[in-house]
């Protein structure tokens, strides 16, 4: 209170001098040949100095990356990202090894999946200690044998992290996991055991943490306000152009749309969502938006009368107009936005086919299928068999307008085909807490968001998934599809260590899912970015996106005009 | 006087007792602790194990321990009752415990959140007062005059433009064209928080606290000028055709000193009061201004909390913002009294 009267006393005299603010930057100029994970890149010269404010859409709820809380996504595009050091970086063409190795992992895979990691001497820590093999057997202990940790997916199929060198990590499984490449890395990083072993992890890191092996070092986080990140002068890869970077924490769209107008943020990562688009166009403004790895999908019960029939999943594919839906959700922000083909979106790269692309609105074929299935059109126009009518319901979360939209279309679409349609918004908790895993529902309208572009999706097509008692309800397989055919793929895709043979299994798998329709793919979300390219470069050409750890895992590249 | 405080006191406990049943009873019963899964971002497969396996459940114990969630402790088996008696003993003790999502201590997000409403509300009560005052006077004492039609205008004009609106337009205006048109390459006023990281040193950061005071302060004063300044108006022309004044006008009293002297202070006893009501409600009720502004105060907070279903945080909030409001409603009583000696408080 009294430092708010004292300020207060000089609010008269600094209002005259509002209008004469300006900000200086410093201007040294620095050629850096640039490494970038996405491969080769431009060398740009830099401005070096200067700092920038960005804004961030949601806050962290924490930033123990592995703990229960920390689950949010922009932890990790702000944070974690640009403090964690990783064996291997996602980029949008696959994985590639970090810096912190000397080269790729050298993977063994019989008689037991053994990955050696070759750490780079040059590896510290901002303190200067050397990342050592023992961080990586701290972290795996960490994840795998801690208390309320996020996600233990890998890290409990490791039998043991050989640290004997501290400078070769030595992982061996138990069973076979292909998506190796994503440990030791991905939304958690590695921990430096010197700093938290024997201590309380949780503790020293959930409120931030002033260590780093990144880019970036924490400055301070002041919550429900702002992260700043300053430079860590100790970090052996490309070092920052920028003196600062804070991000703002802006929840409200449309404010962050005024501030980034305003030139209060200098970028933005939206949402994909309808009215995107507002700041396309912008002067001086880089807009970009591609399709990232997360899509929308209708999935539907086949437990659940009508839905138990093939022909009625295959009629309602025939019935779907998806490209007017996406065009009429994502066409403003991405012109070229089609809907996808398979279970995947064209950034997984080889993993996507196309089996889906016969599903186009043919209402010949509905009535072909559903009059062979049995069903003929009542007076109102809606297929009916044996006194049950086919009307649907779908569920889907409140309060997002993209579904809103979409289940909307659909109701017309559907209706013209024969087939009613009521929609039941739900709580989140309630929709993915309950009544999908219980089967309480008959079509869902919810996103898939992969964290990276492994091909493997048995946790959501295997019958070993569906939800029983067995399986303590923990399957992901809501949609309940039991078929050997299916499951051979998938299965193996989640066991085979040989890349191609995982491909191909993904694609086997799509096909026979196309046959099946245990769900309908609609949309893959435009991946966004809004960049004032103004006043901000890159190093490595142009602004780069990242699927999995979003745009800001650039940062470094990053220098002020 | 201060058996009348004792009392109103005594009166206030079972309010804020039965608010408190009745909070925590609709919390627990509406409350949804994954909707932050809501967002599709967010909803990874990993996730979503997750909330199969109810990892995200209620817990029961982390009123006090501060652990985070855990599978094994959930509250949704106990009585509502005996949950409720729970957190009510300690939150009486000041143990508010943890946040369910973020697991920092709730008393120190209070806290802080609370500092960030309370400097929007000291400047827009200050500035607010000011205004409503002169204009209300102004408007009285030139009854049906130009700037009395003006004002009057202007105060439904105010009380009818939503906030979210004002605020959005005023940083279009403020913050983007203003700088546009003065050819300066960053914003006169800002619309994001209420400081920058950069600003050093006590001049460049007052300046800069100022710059980023002015759009959400004025936002909020809008409205309650609107308000305050036609209660104002009202109780002064009220006064104004009291017997006294025109006594004190005969009496030859220069106009100055009837009207500052003599009119506004007994017109601004109801005034008084609107205002210390209305206070009250301002510590939970500036949701939209600091949410348009990205502020991180009690709004924002309250926001944060319900997106997350993190009724952990959202009982003590609803709990703080009751005691406030209680608060203020004594208060406006006692002022009464203070004010207006005639009022006898026994």
């Amino acid at each position: 209170m009294t430092g708010l009267r004292g300020r207060g006393l000089l609010l008269s005299v600094v209002a005259i001098g509002m209008v004469a603010v300006s900000c200086s930057k410093s201007s040294s100029t620095s050629t850096s040949p640039t490494t970038s994970a996405n491969g080769p890149t431009t060398t740009v010269a830099a401005k070096q100095g200067g700092d920038i404010t960005l804004g961030a859409e949601q806050e962290p709820d924490c930033m123990d990356w592995i703990g229960s809380c920390a689950g949010a996504a922009w932890g990790v595009y702000t944070v974690q990202t640009n403090t964690m050091p990783r064996a291997y970086d996602y980029t949008d063409s696959g994985y590639k090894a970090n810096s912190l190795l000397t080269g790729a992992a050298d993977l063994v895979t019989t008689p037991k999946q053994v990955v050696t990691y070759h750490i780079n001497p040059a590896a510290v820590w901002d303190d200067n200690s050397p990342i050592t093999a023992h961080d990586f057997k701290y972290t795996w202990d960490q994840i795998a044998h801690g208390k309320d940790i996020y996600d233990q997916s890998g890290y409990n199929q490791i039998a043991s992290v050989d640290d004997t060198d501290p400078h070769t990590a030595v992982v061996t499984f138990s069973t076979p996991y292909p998506d190796w490449r994503a440990l030791f890395g991905g939304f958690y990083g590695i921990f430096p055991s010197h700093l938290l072993e024997g201590k309380d992890r949780d503790a020293l890191m959930k409120d931030g943490y002033s260590f780093s092996a990144g880019p970036y070092k924490i400055d301070h986080w002041t919550k429900g306000s702002e992260v700043k990140l300053v430079p860590n002068p100790n970090y052996w890869g490309k070092k920052s152009n920028l003196a600062s970077v804070t991000f703002k924490f802006i929840t409200d769209t449309a404010a962050e749309q005024q501030d980034y107008k305003s030139g209060q943020i200098l970028a933005s990562y939206p949402q994909a969502q309808p009215g995107g688009e507002a700041l396309k166009g912008s002067p001086g403004t880089y807009f970009d938006a591609i399709s990232g790895l997360s899509y929308e999908a209708l999935w539907f019960n086949v437990e659940k009368a009508p839905l138990d029939s093939k022909a009625v999943r295959q009629a309602l594919g025939f019935a779907t107009d998806r490209n007017a839906i996406v065009q009429q959700l994502f066409a403003p922000i991405q012109p070229d936005i089609k809907p996808i083909q398979s279970m995947f979106t064209p950034a997984f790269g080889a993993a996507y086919s196309t089996p889906y692309s016969k599903y186009t609105l043919q209402l010949s074929m509905v009535d072909t299928l559903m009059k062979g299935d049995g069903w003929a059109k009542g007076s109102d126009g809606i297929w009916a068999k044996g006194g049950t009518k086919a009307t649907l319901e779908l569920k889907t979360t409140t309060g997002n307008k993209r579904r809103q939209l979409t289940a909307q279309i659909l109701q017309t679409q559907w209706q013209a085909a024969g087939f009613g349609l009521t929609i039941t918004p739900e709580k989140a908790g309630v929709l993915f807490g309950q009544d999908l895993p219980s089967g309480n529902f008959q079509i869902g309208l919810y996103a898939q968001t992969p964290a990276d572009n492994d091909p493997g999706q048995c946790v959501i097509w295997c019958s070993k998934n569906i939800p029983t008692q067995a399986n303590g309800n923990s399957g992901q397989n809501w949609d309940r599809i039991n078929d050997p055919n299916l499951d051979k793929p998938w299965l193996d895709a989640d066991t085979n260590l040989d890349d191609n043979a995982r491909v191909a299994d993904a694609q086997q798998g799509s096909t026979i899912l196309s046959d099946l329709v245990p769900a309908l793919p609609l949309d893959p979300f435009p991946d966004i970015l809004v960049i004032n390219s103004d006043k901000l470069g890159s190093q490595q050409g142009s602004f780069q996106h990242n699927f999995a750890y979003g745009p800001f895992t650039y940062l470094n590249y990053w220098f002020l005009k | 006087m201060l058996t009348f405080i004792v009392r109103r006191i005594a009166y206030s406990i079972p309010v804020l007792l039965l608010a408190s049943l009745l909070v925590f009873v609709f919390v627990h019963a509406t409350s949804d602790p994954l909707a932050k899964y809501a967002q599709s971002r967010d909803l990874t497969l990993k996730a979503r194990q997750g909330l199969a396996q109810g990892i995200y459940q209620q817990p029961c114990r982390e009123f006090v321990t501060g652990s985070p969630p855990t599978k094994a402790m959930t509250c949704t088996k106990a009585p509502v009752l005996k949950q409720y008696w729970y957190w009510l003993s300690h939150f009486l003790k000041g143990k508010m415990g943890n946040s369910f999502v973020t697991g920092r201590a709730v008393s120190a997000d209070l806290r802080s959140s609370f500092g960030n409403t309370l400097q929007l509300i000291i400047w827009g009560v200050l500035i607010s007062a000011l205004l409503s005052i002169s204009i209300g006077v102004l408007s009285a004492v030139r009854q049906y005059s130009l700037p009395d039609y003006i004002f009057t205008g202007l105060s439904f004009v105010g009380l009818s433009m939503p906030t979210f609106w004002f605020g959005l337009i005023a940083i279009d205006l403020f913050s983007n064209r203003l700088s546009s048109l003065l050819h300066v390459h960053y914003p006169i006023f800002f619309s994001l928080g209420l400081h920058s990281s950069h600003a050093r040193g006590f001049f460049p950061a007052a300046l800069d606290y100022a710059r980023h005071l002015a759009l959400p302060v004025a936002t909020l004063t809008v409205q309650i000028v609107a308000s305050w300044s036609r209660y104002e108006r009202s109780s002064m022309l009220d006064v104004m055709s009291a017997d006294y004044i025109r006594t004190a006008t005969a009496k030859g009293l220069p106009r100055r000193k009837v009207i500052f002297r003599h009119a506004l202070r007994n017109a601004l006893i109801p005034l008084v009061t609107v205002m210390a009501l209305d206070i009250g409600g301002l510590f939970g009720g500036l949701v939209v201004t600091e949410q348009i502004f990205s502020i991180h105060g009690m709004g924002a907070l309250f926001l944060s909390d319900l997106g997350n279903g993190d009724t952990q945080a959202l009982l003590p909030w609803l709990m703080v913002t009751a005691v406030f409001v209680v608060l203020f409603n004594l208060l406006a009583d006692v002022l009464y009294g203070v004010l207006d000696p005639r009022i006898r408080l026994s």
